[in-house]
């Protein structure tokens, strides 16, 4: 009777274990995070888009701005790279299957199984199969949420210095976006007014109807920058919190608190790939 | 050091876009009054470009000063990223753990209900069994 008595205590101690869904969800979420490529390709082809409106020394002084920005691009996206592999691997550290020992603890209930000249019958293999996954749970996740913790603590500087760079980045995509938006538009600007003679209808009217679609295309680009850095805001917060509550990472507040950032970058991922498609 | 420098650099480039800027507003206010012919409106435009051109160039600059800084955490922080991955991948040895805990408790669960005799016989050849189980 006395060895039954840990299995007893087992279920109280069960139900204190955390729950490190939230932090998967958050982690998976802000691996996902890809708004940071798409400007960072945009920001490479910069002067594709602005070619047509260049000549002489603006052109050659662009295209060796272009060299650069094609040369820095490999570092950029590395960067990004780099984020998101310390969330997929927290996500994978958080999740369910990296510490799901059902299988190890199943075949061993089938070993038994198959020996049947132990004398153990089918329902005491069954409890044993349930009891295991029990036990397994139970020490797993004490584990679990330590090396979790331990990951967050130790990469929290790291993640936020990167993820702050990124931020910076992004701010300076938006004002090399700035510049060529005013290029483009300008010239227009300076150009049309001049066209107004029944001579230049036709190219008054080209003229105007492509200054429409940059500014569309220009106006939806711009609720990109401002999706990356909210974006890029949110994963900082959350992992802050996370760390904040590293002793209690199943905090109810925290899980709440993260489910909601999941979900606002997920819908801001979602709705930069309407954009993009 | 290095952040007053990239900084620096985006300043500088911030404060050429602002001179861009009211070139353009008064190369806009001249053509609106009728006041420059198109000639001297397309060279001005082209110093108000040249300004842009080069504040772009500077942003450049301050995106290289910000990746070369970026590199040393990102060193960094592979080692965090390498710990947790064999973190993960010692759970093998849990494994083995639990198998153990959780073979002892069966057994002796099943040799509380029903058959002590040969069940606390076997108990060593089971875990032989499960020995190699893991291993395997």
């Amino acid at each position: 009777m006395k060895r039954l008595i840990p299995v007893l205590l087992i279920g109280g101690v069960l139900s204190a274990c955390a729950n490190l869904k939230e932090v998967r969800d958050f982690a998976t979420e802000s691996a996902k995070f890809s708004t940071y490529t798409d400007l960072t390709t945009r920001f490479r082809d910069t002067t594709d888009r602005a070619r047509p409106y260049l000549t002489g020394a603006n052109l050659a002084q662009e295209e060796a701005t272009d060299k650069g920005r094609k040369e820095v691009y490999p570092e950029l996206l590395k960067i990004h790279e780099r984020v998101s592999l310390y969330f997929k691997t927290l996500a994978k550290l958080a999740g369910d299957e990296t510490f799901d020992l059902s299988h190890e603890v199943g075949t061993v209930g089938d070993t038994l199984k198959q020996h049947p000249a132990f004398g153990i019958e089918p329902k005491h293999v069954d409890s044993y199969s349930s009891i295991g996954n029990t036990v397994s749970k139970w020490i797993t996740t004490g584990y679990q949420q330590s090396a979790v913790r331990e990951m967050v603590r130790e990469g929290d500087p790291k993640i936020q210095v990167l993820l702050g760079g990124m931020g910076d980045l992004v701010r300076l995509y938006r004002k090399t976006h700035t510049q060529e938006k005013r290029i483009v538009l300008g010239f227009f600007e300076a150009e049309i007014p001049f066209r107004d003679g029944p001579q230049d209808a036709l190219l008054a009217a080209l003229a105007k109807t492509h200054v429409q679609s940059k500014a569309m295309e220009y106006r939806l680009v711009e609720s990109k920058y401002d999706d990356a850095e909210s974006g890029i805001k949110k994963i900082m917060q959350g992992h802050r919190s996370l760390v904040d509550n590293v002793n209690d990472v199943s905090a109810s507040d925290l899980t709440t608190h993260l489910q909601g950032i999941s979900n606002d970058i997920r819908v801001l991922g979602g709705h930069l790939q309407t954009f993009h498609n | 050091m290095a952040l007053s420098k990239k900084r620096e650099v985006e300043d500088l480039a911030d404060a050429l876009v602002g001179s861009a800027d009211a070139i353009h507003d008064r190369i806009i206010k001249e053509i609106g009054r009728r006041k420059i012919k198109q000639f001297q409106a397309y060279s001005l435009f082209q110093d108000e470009t040249s300004l842009r051109v080069t504040a772009n160039a500077l942003y450049l600059e301050a995106v290289k000063l910000i990746v070369s800084d970026l590199e040393l955490a990102q060193t960094d922080f592979m080692k965090v990223i390498n710990k947790a991955t064999s973190q993960i991948k010692t759970i093998e040895t849990i494994a083995a753990f639990v198998d153990l805990v959780a073979d002892l408790l069966v057994l002796a669960a099943a040799a509380y209900a029903a058959k002590p005799g040969p069940i606390l016989s076997a108990l060593d050849e089971v875990r032989m069994d499960i020995g190699e189980q893991v291993d395997s």
